[in-house]
């Protein structure tokens, strides 16, 4: 059985959501936090045996956001994929703590979190994956890349791996930087002015993200509400 | 129309790359520029251009009269000069067809002119892709995402069809171009040129030279112009060598 569910920032804030994704069924969590609004909430995931769980995320928020997301891998070849995209100006304060559990052998799991930072929005991530001893076949990625657009805007990043298995393939990146100049370059040499040229790549890096989420109808409409 | 006056220009860390340039380019001709790596041709485009990297310290460059080194990098485009990159940035998260709508949209913005309709924008755009021979595909793809060297080039003479430049510096343009494409390629820059435009080209083989006929071939070496004459020049440099320029 697949399912979608749409949950917007007010639906969020203040609650605990707890999925556990049977055998063989498919979750697709979009988490549109457009709206300006501070809270704390928490997630907790189990998936089964051949269950795959897609989590988009998208962050616009400027207030005080503190979450929790813990993830259990019960089942072989379950695949658990989370992909969040921030745009944080002003004094936005954001702290994830995500802490993923390989408990099978042949499960997947993937992070890829983009953030886009000015003013003197904070962005603290803690990302942790820990594999069990008896989890041959494990795949794990993570990814995370920060842009920081303004000298006062400050990224906290905690990727940790804990192996206990030698027959698995892990794999954590981090950036950090500042637009590339020669992509800047290339766009204004086209006669796009500076401004508009800054927003094309901060947007084409978010909609790139937003892209790599499976195509569905909820989306197609986060990706509406963010980029009209 | 482009005038270039005795233009140094420096790395941000002082480096001298151009070292004196001199180049007057009129309307309605075709220029080569050839020479060995790391003699300046790329510099000297991206300098004209306005890139962050490189300081000009003395010398002009103006078109039609206005002096380009004061401008933002974006008027200088507007103002009709355009680069063929060497190496074409891929933005992966902006499509083909809405970046050249943006592009085009800024020039007319800032020409203060009406900005094509989206039915004479597409048909424009048909038109210049049938030229260049371009899959309709290449419109709703992410700008030269995953593009070969090949494509990326033909995208970059798509962008100047569209663009109209008056003056057009195609930095290596035939580099990564097989045969067929090499010939499509020429084609596209024959159509754009009229006796109101420009073309520079930097190349180092002459089979580029063989489709677009130069009207002057320089060579640049040691960020100067140590030589210059007509097309024949380019047969004689694949011939000798640039070490022949040296005596």
């Amino acid at each position: 059985m697949n399912r979608s569910i749409y949950l917007d920032s007010r639906s969020l804030t203040g609650n605990k959501y707890e999925f556990v994704i049977e055998e063989n069924n498919s979750l697709e969590l979009i988490l549109d936090e457009t709206e300006n609004i501070s809270g704390s909430y928490e997630f907790f995931f189990v998936l089964k045996k051949n269950a795959d769980a897609h989590i988009l995320e998208v962050n616009a928020s400027q207030g005080k956001i503190d979450k929790k997301i813990q993830v259990k891998l019960e089942g072989e070849h379950a695949l658990f994929e989370y992909r969040s995209a921030s745009l944080n100006t002003a004094s936005a304060a954001h702290r994830t703590e995500l802490r993923i559990f390989h408990e099978v052998p042949n499960a997947e799991s993937k992070q890829l979190v983009r953030h886009v930072l000015s003013g003197e929005a904070f962005v603290y991530y803690d990302g942790t994956v820990e594999v069990g001893k008896h989890c041959s076949g494990t795949k794990s990625s993570q990814r995370i890349d920060t842009l920081l657009l303004s000298e006062d805007a400050k990224i906290s990043v905690k990727p940790v791996l804990k192996i206990y298995h030698d027959d698995v393939e892990c794999s954590h990146g981090n950036t950090c930087g500042e637009l590339d100049p020669e992509a800047l370059f290339y766009l204004e040499s086209r006669g796009i002015p500076k401004t508009e040229s800054k927003r094309i790549l901060t947007d084409s890096f978010i909609r790139e993200l937003i892209l790599e989420h499976p195509d569905s109808p909820h989306r197609r409409t986060l990706l509406q509400k963010v980029f009209p | 129309m482009l005038s270039i006056q005795n233009l140094h220009a420096v790395l941000e860390d002082g480096t001298p790359i151009l070292k004196g340039i001199n180049l007057e380019v009129r309307p309605g001709e075709i220029h080569a520029i050839m020479g060995p790596n790391g003699s300046g041709k790329s510099t000297l485009s991206k300098v004209i251009g306005g890139h962050p990297s490189y300081r000009v310290t003395e010398g002009s460059v103006t078109l039609n009269g206005e002096n380009l080194l004061e401008l933002e990098v974006s008027a200088r485009a507007n103002k009709g000069f355009f680069i063929s990159m060497q190496y074409p940035i891929e933005i992966p998260g902006v499509n083909n067809r809405d970046f050249l709508r943006l592009a085009l949209d800024s020039k007319y913005t800032f020409l203060k002119k009406e900005k094509l309709s989206d039915d004479v924008f597409n048909a424009f755009l048909t038109e210049k892709m049938n030229l260049l021979e371009m899959d309709s595909r290449y419109r709703d793809r992410g700008l030269n995402d995953g593009f070969s060297g090949g494509e990326k080039k033909r995208n970059e003479i798509l962008q100047m069809a569209m663009l109209e430049p008056a003056v057009s510096f195609l930095d290596e343009t035939d580099s990564g171009l097989d045969i067929d494409a090499l010939r499509i390629v020429a084609r596209g820059i024959n159509q754009i040129m009229n006796p109101d435009r420009a073309v520079i080209l930097v190349t180092h083989y002459q089979r580029l030279l063989d489709y677009v006929k130069p009207d002057f071939v320089h060579v640049l070496r040691e960020g100067k112009i140590v030589m210059s004459g007509k097309a024949e020049l380019a047969h004689e440099l694949e011939k000798q060598g640039y070490d022949w320029t040296r005596s």
